[in-house]
């Protein structure tokens, strides 16, 4: 695994939107597959900036682009390290659980994107340039009472609510500590 | 506009091992078989010796790229209507570790 740093990858990007626009590249879909960071607080984070400013460029440069964009992957979102506890049964989480939280399954994921690439080289205008897509919408507690139809052990996960200044403290003092693939994409 | 094999588009894929790139590969490779996709082209920095046989298997075209040779990329996506990335461009595993904050990219392949 090759690490890039400082500003590599730009150079890395750029050459690809160039060496695209040179082949005759009608259709671009670039790595998002995340939260959309041009809509929330983070959009000029030192994380997602280069995402944001890679997707404009792709825009300028090749006829068609579409940004896919997914919630939490269903998969790896109720785990320990994001505060659900599965074996003790207990989910800490920010407010009382009666906000809706979207969630993508990864399959979801896969079959959007392929059939997004093939709808936008066939009919383009019917293709948007940034595309959200979830596979749920619930609060946590109607995910906690989805779950508690299978439950092994008969009880009912219980949910303990934290402020949002807890939860980031809490973030702030396991992150080091979760195997890579486990939250994020690397993670 | 019918998805017949005349407009099917030719499919480019950067990424394949990573994670999102094993969301989309198994779905790609359905498209190729019903034949939505005329060629599946699986570009990257360097094979495995066995992934290059079962991509191949499945009737992907593979195609070796630098990332950062713009002549060695244009040739690899010569002739391809839909380039789909899946490379991290965020974030980063520093000596094992997550260093969401860093700025960083990762190359996979």
């Amino acid at each position: 695994m090759m690490g890039l740093q400082g500003d590599d990858w730009k150079e890395n990007k750029d050459t690809l939107l160039e060496a695209a626009a040179k082949a005759g590249v009608k259709v671009y879909i670039p790595s998002e597959f995340g939260t959309n960071h041009e809509i929330t607080n983070y959009a000029h984070n030192a994380t997602f900036a280069p995402k944001g400013h890679h997707f404009h460029e792709a825009v300028a440069k090749l006829p068609k682009v579409v940004g896919i964009y997914t919630s939490l992957v269903m998969e790896q979102t109720f785990i320990k390290w994001l505060g659900f506890d599965n074996d003790k049964e207990v989910w800490e989480i920010v407010g009382k659980g009666d906000v809706p939280v979207s969630i993508t399954a990864k399959k979801d994921v896969g079959r959007f994107t392929v059939e997004a690439a093939i709808m936008a080289f066939q009919t383009p205008e019917k293709v948007p340039e940034k595309c959200q897509i979830h596979t749920f919408t619930y609060t946590l507690q109607q995910y906690a009472d989805i779950l508690d139809k299978y439950s092994e052990t008969g009880n009912k996960l219980k949910l303990q609510g934290k402020t949002l200044e807890e939860a980031k403290e809490n973030w702030e003092q396991i992150k080091d500590t979760i195997p890579i693939g486990m939250v994020s994409p690397r993670h | 506009m019918s998805s017949s094999t005349a407009t099917a588009p030719a499919v480019a894929v950067i990424g394949h091992k990573g994670y999102i790139g094993s969301m989309v590969l198994p779905i790609a490779f359905e498209a190729l078989q019903q034949k939505r996709i005329k060629e599946l082209r699986i570009l990257s920095r360097k094979f495995d010796a066995n992934a290059l046989k079962g991509l191949i298997a499945q009737g992907a075209t593979t195609q070796n790229a630098s990332y950062n040779n713009l002549a060695s990329l244009t040739q690899a996506l010569t002739g391809i209507d839909v380039l789909i990335s899946t490379h991290i461009v965020w974030g980063a595993v520093v000596d094992g570790r997550y260093d969401g904050l860093a700025g960083r990219r990762l190359e996979g392949e």
